[in-house]
C-alpha cells in the first residue's frame, strides 16, 4: 500500500491535471485532488478524507499532507476530513478538483478529557472510571483546599473524620477512595505511607499530600480522580488506592493579562457537640460518685478532710465560681489568601508568572499556618516542538498549639481560672489525699512550649515533546526537586513536666530538619491513528524513573535558666549518652508501560495496559512486580439501532485488573537486619533482626472489577454516572500477634481472602432551564460493603483475645466494618447494674465472650451529597449538603466520659449525662449505670449507636460581571462568591468530636478580579 | 516509512530490555543502618555479623548484664541488703510474684528473640553449606548456635521449669527450633532436658573438629581484623559448650550426675592448661602494670574464665546501675561488713577485691560490690566481661559428683575441692565436702547468677541470708523458686 502510495504522488506530480481532467471527464465517478495542512501552514501526514454517508471512500494524506481521493459517486456529498488530536472538519463537494483544508488542534474541553497525567485521554473512548473537575467547580463549593471542595463532588472519595485533631490546619486529611484496603490485625505503623491514601500528581509529578493541600485552588485548572483498575494501571502498584491528577493553569496566549483573586474567611470553633458539666452539677456529680465519702467509717479524720473540702467547693460554687474554660484557648480567627497571576504571549511562546500567600489561622490560639507560593511557567513551540518549564516555589510555617485541647475539656468547673489579682496559679489542686497533681491548662498555655516547622520546597519540570510523523509523539519529562523541612520545639524549665529534676535537666529544645532531594523524569512514545475511518487506534509506551534521596537529624538538648534564652547555645548541653539523629535513606523506582486503545466507530472500545514496576523497597527477591488492566466500553447511543431521539448519549464499561499495593509489600517477605551501634566488641560489625520474615508470605493479591455507566439525556439536562465495583482480594495478609516465645510480637501470614463490593454514582438533573436561569439538582451517592471469605477458625485465637475490649471478628462473612459486642437490656432499675442478654436469649449481670453477636456495622447504608445549584445571568448559588444513614457507631466518647470513670477521672470533667443520665437509687430507669460504679464496664450493645449525619457541607452564592463601570478602573471582569461551610450539622449521636483539637464552622469569601 | 516503524518498534524494544537489566543495579540501594536478610547472608562474614549481634546482645539488661547475673538471681539468692525503706528490688528479694514477674518476662521475651536469631542462622548454616560456608566456618557457626541455643533455653527452663528433679513431667517451656515466628509448644520438663542434650550434643561434633580452641586455647591476641578465630573465650567455644552439658546434666539431677562428672573431668583434663586460674598477680594488676594497681585489677579472676559475654559499656550498665554508691539507697545492691566477713573468712581470699568498704549516699557503711567497676587496662579484656561459664563450676561439679555418686572417690573430690579453694588462695578441707562446696558457690560466682539455681536444684527449704548473717536464713518454698509463664503466653495454645 505504501508502494503503492508513492507511486500515486509521483503520478500526480508528473501529470497532475491532465489526469484530473480526465477521471472527471468520466461523468460518474471523480477525484479529489489536496492537500490537508495545520494552522501553520505544514502538511498534515495521515489525515483521513472520507465521504460522510459513504465512508468506504476515503484515504488519507501522504507525507506532505497531500491526498487524491478518487472514485467520487455521483452527486453532492460532505467530505470529512480528520485526525487524532484535531478538530474534524467537514467539506461540502459538489464536484470541485481540488481542494485545502486546515485542521485546527483539537481544544477539548475538560468534560471531553481524562487527564492521566502520563498522556490526556479522550474521555468517549476511556473504559475506565475516572471523573474530572474543573477549577471553577471546586471554586463553587468552597474556597479553601482542593480535597475539600473534591469530597464534596466526587462520591467515591472520602475524607475520614478526624474525631481527634478536628478542624487543625496543620492536620493533613485522611483520603479513601472506595474506602480501605483491607489489612487484618492491627497494622504496625512503619509504613512512610498512609496505607489508603492515595497517589497524587501535580502537573504530571508525584507530589505529596501536604503539596496538594497547599496548593492554592485559583491555580487549579482541573482535578481528575482516577477509581478502577483501568484507570489506575498506568501507575502500577503505588495507584491501588486511587490516584488524584492535578492540572494547573497554563499560561495562554495573548496579551499581557493580570489576574488576582482573594479569599477571606472567618473561622469560628464549633462547640456544639461538647456537653460538660457546671459546677453545680460536676460537683454534685462528685458527691454522688462518692469521692467525699471516705473508705473508713463516718467519724473519721479523712472523711472531715473531705468533708471541708467538699464544703468549701460548695462555697466557692454558690459565691459564683463557674468557670467555662473551653473558651480559653478558641478564637475566632480570619483567614485570607492571594493569589496573583500574570500571563501572556504569542502563539509560539508563552509565559505565566504567579504569587500567592495563604494566611491560615486556627481556631486554637497558638496555632497557624503559613503558605507563601511562587510560580514561572514557560512555553515554547515551533513546528512539531514544544518546550515547557514550570518551577514552582513554596514555603510553609506552621506553629502547633501549646496545650491540647482535652485538658481544658478535662479542667473542673468549680477551679477559679485566675488568682483575685488577675494572675493565672499554676495549680488548680496541689497534691491531695489520692497523690493528684491538677495543673491549670490556662497557665500551661502561658508557659512557653512551642513547635514550629517550617518547610521549603523548591521543584522544577522540565518537558519536551516532539511530533513526528503525524501518528508519532515523544515526550520526555525530567523533574526536579528539594524539600527541606525544618522542626524546632521548646519547652520551658518552668514546665510542671521537669518538676524535681535537676536544673541541667530543666526545660528541652528539639530541633529536626529533613532534606529530601527527588528527581524524576519519564518518556512517553505515543502513537495514534484512525485508520480508515473505523478503526482507532493509539498505543503509548513509557519508561519512568524516581529517586528520593532523604536526609533525616536531629538533636536534643536540656538545661535552660529561663524562656528568655531560648538559643541551644544557652542550655547545658546534651542528656549523657544523648546521641544527634541522622539518617541517610535513598529511595528509587521505575517502570515500564504499554498502554494501548483500539476504538471502532466510536462504539466499541478496548483499553489494554501493562506496567512492570521496579521499586527498591521491595526487597532483593522481588524487585519487578507487573500490574494489568483490561477495559471494555461499548456506547449504545452510537449503535445505529439504538436512535433513541431524548437519549444523548448512553455508555457501558467494563474493566478488570489487579492493583497491587507498594504500601503493605514494602519489606514484608523479606528479614531485615539491623546494624548496632552502640554495643561493639572485638569482633567487628553485628546485626540483629529488626523485623523478622515470613519466606512463605504470598503477597496480597486483589482482582479489582468495575462496571460502570455513563447517560446523558434530554439535551445535557440529565447526566447519570455509576459505578459498581467488585474487589476480590486473595489471599489476605494479615498480622497476626504472636506469643514472645515466637521471637516477634507480630507476624504477617496468608490466611483467607476478602471481597469488598460497592456501587458510587452521580445523577445530575437541570430541572428548569429558561434563557438565562437554570436549576439544577444534584445527588451522589455510595455504598461500601466487605466481607471475609476462606478464613475458617484460623483466627479464632485473635476473636477470644479481643474480647470485650475489641470489636472486629474475623470469621467467614464477618465484616471489617461490624462491631461485636454482647447485647445489652439497659440498666436494671432495681440494682444499678447492666443487664446482658446471653445468646440463647437469657438474662444475666455476667459479661461473656461466648454470648458476644454482631451489634451493628460502623459501614452506612448510603452516603453522599445532595445539593441544588441555581444560575440567573451572572448571579449563582449551589447548597451541597452530605448525608449518611443506616450504619452505627461504637460511642468512644459515652463510653469513657459517661461510664467508665475511673476514680481518677473523677477529678476531671464530664460529659452532663453522667451526672442526669446514670442510675442513682433503685426504681431509676436509667440509661447508664450507677453512678458510684467506678468498675469498668466492657464494651456492649449499649455503646453501639445509629449513626445518621446530615451536614450543611457548603452553601455559596456567586456574582459574575464584566460591568461598565468596571472597565474604567481598569478591570474585564470580576466575580465575587459568599460560602458558609459546614455550618450546621444534625447527628443522631451526641458525642464529643474533636478531642485534641476543635472542629470549626466558616463563612468566607472569595474576589477574582482580571485586569 | 514502514522501515522506520519497524526501527522504533525495535529501538523501544531494545531500550525497556537494556534499561530492564541496568535498573537492577540502579534499584538497588543500600541502606546505612540496615541489611536485608538475603544478602546479609550470602557471604561468611555476614554469618559471623549475624552471630555477634547474638554475641552483642547477650549484654543486654534483661540478659547477662542485669537480671540473668546480679539484676534478678543474685538478688534472689540473698547476696545484697535490701532492708532499707521501700527498696527498689525489696519485693523480688521477698519472692513476691508481681515483682519476679516484672523481671522474668522480660528476659523470656528477650532470650526468645535471640532464639529466633539463633535459629535463622542456622537454617542458612545448612541452606548454604558448601555454597557460602565451608566446613570449618559451616561447624563452628552452626556450632554456636545450637549451644547458645541450648545456653539461653536453659536460663529460661531454670527460671520458669520447676525444680527438674522435683516435677520431671510438669510443662516447662517452649523449646523453639524453628525460623519463622511462629507459636511452638509448651513442652514438658522432660522433653525440654532431651531437646537441650541433643543440641549440646550436636554442637559439640560440629565444634570438635573445628573450633581452634582445642589446639590454642583462648588465644586473646588481637589480629587487627574481625578476630574471628581468636579470643575464644568471649564465644560459645568447644569447652564452654561441654561445660554447660556438665551444668545441664548437674541441673537434671542424680541420674544424670555421673555423665555430668565425666564432662567435668575432661575439661579439667584437657582445657584445664588453656583456663588456668589467675595468679595473685594477674588479680592485683601487677602482672600488667608492673605493680599491684586498683586501677588495673582483674577483680573478674578472669583467667579459668570459659565464656564471657564482652560489654563495652559494663561499667554503665552494670556498676552505675547497681552497685555504685553514689545511687540511692533504695537503689543500691551492697552487702553488710557482717555479711562479707561471713562470706569470706580468710582474708587472703582473692575473691575478696570484689568488695570494697565506702559509704552509701546516706552515709552508711556498706560493703559495695566493685567486681563490674569500670576500669581501662590497655590490652586487656577483663574490665569488659560479664563472667558466662567458667572452670572453677567444673571443679566444684567435679567434686560434687566424685563425693556422691557410686563410685564414690572421696579423695578425688577433695582433690578437686582443695585445687580451687588454693587457687583462690584460701587452705585447704578435708571434711563436710557438701557444705564447702555450697560455700564456694557462694563466693565464687558473685555477680554470676549461678548460686540461686543451684539452691533451686538442691531444693533448698532455706538458705543463708548471705548479706548479713545476723539475720535468720532465709526460708524459700517451690512457690518461690517457680515463675509463672508471661501472661502474654496465654491463649495461643489449646
Amino acid at each position: 500500500m505504501m508502494r503503492h502510495k508513492v507511486l500515486l504522488i509521483v503520478l500526480l506530480l508528473i501529470d497532475l491535471c491532465a489526469a484530473a481532467v480526465a477521471q472527471n471527464s468520466q461523468g460518474g465517478v471523480r477525484t479529489l485532488i489536496g492537500v490537508v495542512r495545520d494552522e501553520a501552514g505544514k502538511g498534515l501526514p495521515g489525515a483521513v478524507v472520507y465521504i460522510k454517508d459513504n465512508p468506504t471512500v476515503g484515504t488519507e494524506t501522504d507525507k506532505y499532507g497531500n491526498f487524491e481521493l478518487k472514485k467520487i459517486p455521483a452527486g453532492n456529498h460532505t467530505l470529512i476530513f480528520t485526525m487524532l488530536g484535531m478538530e474534524e472538519v467537514e467539506l461540502a463537494y459538489t464536484g470541485q478538483e481540488t481542494a485545502m483544508v486546515t485542521l485546527k488542534e483539537a481544544t477539548m474541553s475538560i468534560k471531553d478529557v481524562v487527564v492521566t497525567g502520563i498522556m490526556n485521554r479522550n474521555k468517549e473512548s476511556f473504559t475506565g472510571s475516572a471523573s474530572t473537575f474543573s477549577g471553577q467547580e471546586l471554586k463553587i463549593v468552597a474556597n479553601g483546599n482542593i480535597l475539600n471542595s473534591l469530597r464534596t463532588l466526587e462520591p467515591s472519595m472520602s475524607i475520614v473524620e478526624n474525631t481527634l485533631r478536628g478542624a487543625d490546619p496543620n492536620t493533613m486529611p485522611d483520603l479513601e477512595i472506595r474506602g480501605k484496603t483491607s489489612i487484618v490485625g492491627e497494622l504496625e505503623s512503619d509504613y512512610e505511607n498512609v496505607p489508603n491514601q492515595p497517589l497524587f500528581i501535580l502537573d504530571g509529578m508525584e507530589v505529596t499530600i501536604e503539596t496538594i493541600v497547599n496548593l492554592n485552588i485559583d491555580r487549579v485548572k482541573s482535578v481528575t480522580v482516577l477509581k478502577d483498575a483501568a484507570s489506575t494501571a498506568i501507575y502500577g502498584s503505588k495507584a491501588a488506592n486511587g490516584v488524584i491528577v492535578v492540572e494547573t493553569i497554563p499560561p495562554e496566549p495573548g496579551q499581557l493579562r493580570v489576574s488576582y483573586s482573594a479569599n477571606l474567611g472567618v473561622q469560628f470553633p464549633d462547640l456544639s457537640d461538647y456537653n460538660l458539666m457546671n459546677a453545680a452539677e460536676k460537683l454534685e456529680f462528685e458527691r454522688l460518685a462518692g469521692r467525699y465519702t471516705a473508705d473508713a467509717e463516718t467519724e473519721s479524720p479523712e472523711q472531715d478532710a473531705l468533708d471541708e473540702l467538699y464544703y468549701s467547693r460548695l462555697k466557692a460554687i454558690r459565691s459564683g465560681v463557674d468557670s467555662y474554660w473551653l473558651s480559653e484557648p478558641l478564637r475566632t480567627v480570619f483567614n485570607h489568601s492571594h493569589n496573583l497571576y500574570i500571563d501572556g504571549g504569542d502563539q509560539n511562546m508563552q509565559y505565566g508568572i504567579g504569587v500567592n500567600y495563604g494566611d491560615e489561622k486556627g481556631v486554637m490560639k497558638g496555632s497557624d499556618r503559613n503558605i507563601y507560593g511562587g510560580n514561572i511557567q514557560v512555553r515554547y513551540r515551533k513546528g512539531g516542538f514544544t518546550f515547557a518549564n514550570n518551577f514552582n516555589v513554596s514555603i510553609v510555617n506552621a506553629n502547633k498549639e501549646p496545650v491540647s485541647f482535652d485538658q481544658f475539656a478535662n479542667a473542673n468547673p468549680y477551679y477559679k481560672k485566675r488568682n483575685d489579682d488577675g494572675s493565672v496559679p499554676l495549680l488548680l489542686e496541689s497534691i491531695d489525699v489520692a497523690g493528684n497533681t491538677i495543673y491549670n491548662p490556662l497557665a500551661l498555655f502561658n508557659i512557653p512550649n512551642t513547635n514550629r516547622t517550617n518547610d521549603t520546597n523548591f521543584s522544577n519540570q522540565l518537558d519536551l515533546t516532539w511530533r513526528f510523523l503525524g501518528a508519532f509523539s515523544i515526550r520526555g519529562t525530567l523533574g526536579i526537586s528539594k524539600a527541606i523541612s525544618e522542626s524546632e520545639a521548646f519547652k520551658s524549665p518552668e514546665h510542671p513536666d521537669f518538676l524535681g529534676s535537676v536544673s541541667d535537666k530543666k526545660g528541652l529544645y528539639s530541633e529536626s530538619r529533613t532534606d529530601n532531594f527527588n528527581y524524576n523524569g519519564r518518556i512517553v512514545f505515543s502513537y495514534g491513528k484512525l485508520f480508515g475511518s473505523y478503526h482507532n487506534f493509539s498505543a503509548n509506551a513509557s519508561w519512568d524513573f524516581s529517586n528520593k534521596d532523604t536526609k533525616r537529624t536531629g538533636y536534643d538538648i536540656m538545661g535552660f535558666v529561663g524562656d528568655q534564652h531560648r538559643n541551644p547555645a544557652f542550655s547545658a548541653g546534651f542528656n549523657q549518652g544523648d546521641k544527634p539523629t541522622y539518617n541517610i535513606s535513598t529511595s528509587r523506582s521505575t517502570g515500564f508501560l504499554l498502554s494501548t486503545n483500539y476504538s471502532y466507530r466510536g462504539r466499541y472500545m478496548l483499553d489494554l495496559n501493562y506496567r512492570l514496576d521496579g521499586s527498591s523497597v521491595f526487597g532483593a527477591q522481588r524487585m519487578f512486580t507487573g500490574t494489568w488492566s483490561v477495559g471494555v466500553a461499548w456506547d449504545i447511543s452510537k449503535e445505529k439501532w439504538f436512535q433513541v431521539e431524548w437519549i444523548n448519549y448512553f455508555k457501558l464499561r467494563y474493566s478488570i485488573g489487579n492493583p497491587g499495593n507498594q504500601n503493605f509489600d514494602a519489606y514484608m517477605s523479606s528479614g531485615i537486619y539491623q546494624y548496632n551501634p552502640d554495643y561493639t566488641n572485638v569482633f567487628g560489625e553485628s546485626a540483629i533482626l529488626e523485623k523478622a520474615a515470613n519466606r512463605n508470605l504470598a503477597w496480597q493479591k486483589t482482582l479489582d472489577q468495575n462496571f460502570g455507566l455513563d447517560f446523558t439525556a434530554w439535551g445535557d439536562r440529565i447526566r447519570l454516572g455509576f459505578d459498581y465495583y467488585y474487589k476480590n482480594t486473595d489471599p489476605l495478609l494479615v498480622s497476626i500477634s504472636l506469643p514472645p516465645s515466637a521471637g516477634s510480637t507480630r507476624a504477617y501470614t496468608n490466611i483467607g481472602g476478602q471481597i469488598s463490593k460497592g456501587f458510587a454514582g452521580t445523577l445530575n438533573v437541570v430541572a428548569i432551564k429558561t434563557g438565562s436561569m437554570r436549576l439544577g439538582v444534584n445527588f451522589s451517592f455510595r455504598n461500601n460493603q466487605s466481607e471475609y471469605v476462606n478464613i475458617g477458625n484460623s483466627l479464632d485465637f485473635m476473636n477470644q483475645k479481643g474480647s470485650s475490649e475489641v470489636l472486629r471478628r474475623y470469621y467467614d462473612g464477618a465484616s471489617p466494618d461490624d462491631i461485636w459486642a454482647m447485647r445489652s437490656l439497659g440498666i436494671d432499675p432495681a440494682t444499678g447494674r447492666e443487664i446482658f442478654l446471653t445468646k440463647d436469649g437469657e438474662y444475666t449481670f455476667q459479661y461473656n465472650a461466648e454470648d458476644e453477636v454482631k451489634v451493628g456495622s460502623t459501614a452506612p447504608d448510603l452516603e453522599g451529597v445532595i445539593g441544588l445549584s441555581f444560575y440567573y445571568g451572572q448571579f449563582s448559588a449551589s447548597i451541597n449538603c452530605r448525608y449518611e444513614f443506616g450504619g452505627q457507631v461504637f460511642a468512644s466518647a459515652l463510653y469513657s466520659k459517661v461510664e467508665n470513670l475511673s476514680e481518677q477521672q473523677l477529678y476531671y470533667n464530664v460529659d452532663r449525662r453522667a451526672l442526669y443520665d446514670r442510675w442513682q437509687k433503685p426504681g431509676d430507669n436509667a440509661q447508664f449505670k450507677a453512678i458510684d460504679n467506678l468498675d469498668s464496664t466492657p464494651m456492649s450493645s449499649r455503646f453501639v449507636l445509629d449513626d445518621n449525619v446530615f451536614t450543611f457541607e457548603s452553601i455559596s452564592v456567586g456574582y459574575d460581571t464584566a460591568a461598565r463601570w468596571l472597565k474604567k478602573i481598569k478591570v474585564q471582569g470580576a466575580s465575587i462568591r459568599l460560602y458558609a461551610n459546614n455550618i450546621w450539622r444534625i447527628s443522631s449521636v451526641k458525642e464529643e468530636r474533636g478531642i485534641e483539637y476543635p472542629f470549626s464552622n466558616s463563612i468566607s469569601m472569595s474576589i477574582s478580579l482580571r485586569f | 516509512m514502514k522501515l522506520t516503524k519497524h526501527i522504533i518498534r525495535i529501538a523501544i524494544i531494545l531500550s525497556c530490555i537494556c534499561g530492564a537489566v541496568s535498573c537492577k543495579a540502579w534499584l538497588t540501594v543500600d541502606s546505612e543502618d540496615r541489611i536485608l536478610e538475603e544478602k546479609l547472608f550470602g557471604s561468611t562474614d555476614g554469618f559471623y555479623t549475624a552471630l555477634n549481634g547474638v554475641y552483642i546482645d547477650l549484654v543486654n539488661e534483661n540478659l547477662y548484664s542485669g537480671s540473668l547475673t546480679a539484676g534478678m538471681s543474685d538478688i534472689l539468692a540473698q547476696y545484697y541488703d535490701t532492708e532499707f525503706d521501700n527498696h527498689s528490688y525489696g519485693s523480688l528479694a521477698l519472692y513476691q510474684a508481681e515483682a519476679k514477674r516484672l523481671k522474668a518476662d522480660p528476659i523470656w521475651t528477650r532470650a526468645y528473640f535471640l532464639i529466633l536469631n539463633l535459629n535463622k542462622i542456622i537454617a542458612h548454616c545448612d541452606a548454604k553449606h558448601g555454597s557460602v560456608l565451608d566446613d570449618t566456618d559451616y561447624g563452628i557457626i552452626k556450632g554456636e548456635c545450637l549451644g547458645l541455643r541450648a545456653l539461653l533455653h536453659f536460663e529460661l527452663f531454670r527460671i520458669f521449669g520447676r525444680s527438674f528433679t522435683l516435677a520431671p513431667a510438669a510443662d516447662a517451656i517452649p523449646y523453639v527450633t524453628v525460623e519463622d515466628p511462629q507459636v511452638s509448644p509448651v513442652l514438658k520438663a522432660g522433653e525440654v532436658a532431651e531437646m537441650l542434650l541433643s543440641d549440646l550434643e550436636e554442637s559439640m561434633s560440629l565444634l570438635e573438629n573445628t573450633d581452634p580452641v582445642r589446639v590454642s586455647g583462648k588465644n586473646e591476641t588481637d589480629n587487627g581484623g574481625r578476630n574471628l578465630y581468636n579470643y575464644r573465650n568471649l564465644r560459645m567455644n568447644y569447652f564452654a559448650v561441654k561445660a554447660l552439658a556438665a551444668r545441664v546434666n548437674m541441673y537434671l539431677g542424680y541420674e544424670y550426675r555421673s555423665e555430668a562428672g565425666k564432662l567435668a573431668d575432661e575439661i579439667i583434663e584437657e582445657a584445664g592448661k588453656f583456663f588456668p586460674f589467675s595468679t595473685r598477680e594477674e588479680v592485683t594488676g601487677q602482672a600488667v602494670v608492673g605493680s599491684a594497681t586498683e586501677s588495673a585489677e582483674d577483680r573478674i579472676l578472669s583467667s579459668d574464665i570459659i565464656f564471657a559475654v564482652y560489654n563495652v559499656l559494663r561499667g554503665q550498665d552494670m556498676y552505675e546501675t547497681y552497685f555504685s554508691n553514689t545511687l540511692e539507697a533504695r537503689q543500691l545492691l551492697a552487702m553488710s561488713e557482717n555479711g562479707y566477713r561471713n562470706l569470706y573468712p580468710e582474708e587472703s581470699d582473692l575473691r575478696t577485691y570484689q568488695w570494697e568498704r565506702q559509704k552509701d549516699v546516706v552515709g552508711n557503711d556498706v560493703m559495695a560490690f566493685v567486681k563490674y567497676e569500670a576500669m581501662e587496662v590497655d590490652g586487656k579484656n577483663y574490665p569488659y566481661m560479664i563472667p558466662v561459664l567458667r572452670m572453677s563450676e567444673m571443679y566444684l561439679i567435679s567434686a560434687e559428683c566424685h563425693s556422691s555418686v557410686d563410685p564414690v572417690n572421696e579423695t578425688l573430690a577433695y582433690e578437686r575441692l582443695n585445687a580451687l579453694r588454693n587457687a583462690r588462695q584460701t587452705s585447704s578441707v578435708n571434711t563436710n565436702i557438701a557444705n564447702y562446696i555450697e560455700d564456694e558457690y557462694a563466693r565464687e560466682f558473685a555477680g554470676e547468677g549461678q548460686l540461686f539455681w543451684y539452691y533451686k536444684r538442691k531444693n533448698a527449704s532455706s538458705i543463708p541470708a548471705l548479706y548479713n548473717r545476723t539475720r535468720p536464713d532465709v526460708s524459700v518454698s517451690q512457690d518461690n523458686y517457680n515463675f509463672e509463664l508471661p501472661q502474654a503466653e496465654g491463649g495461643f495454645r489449646e
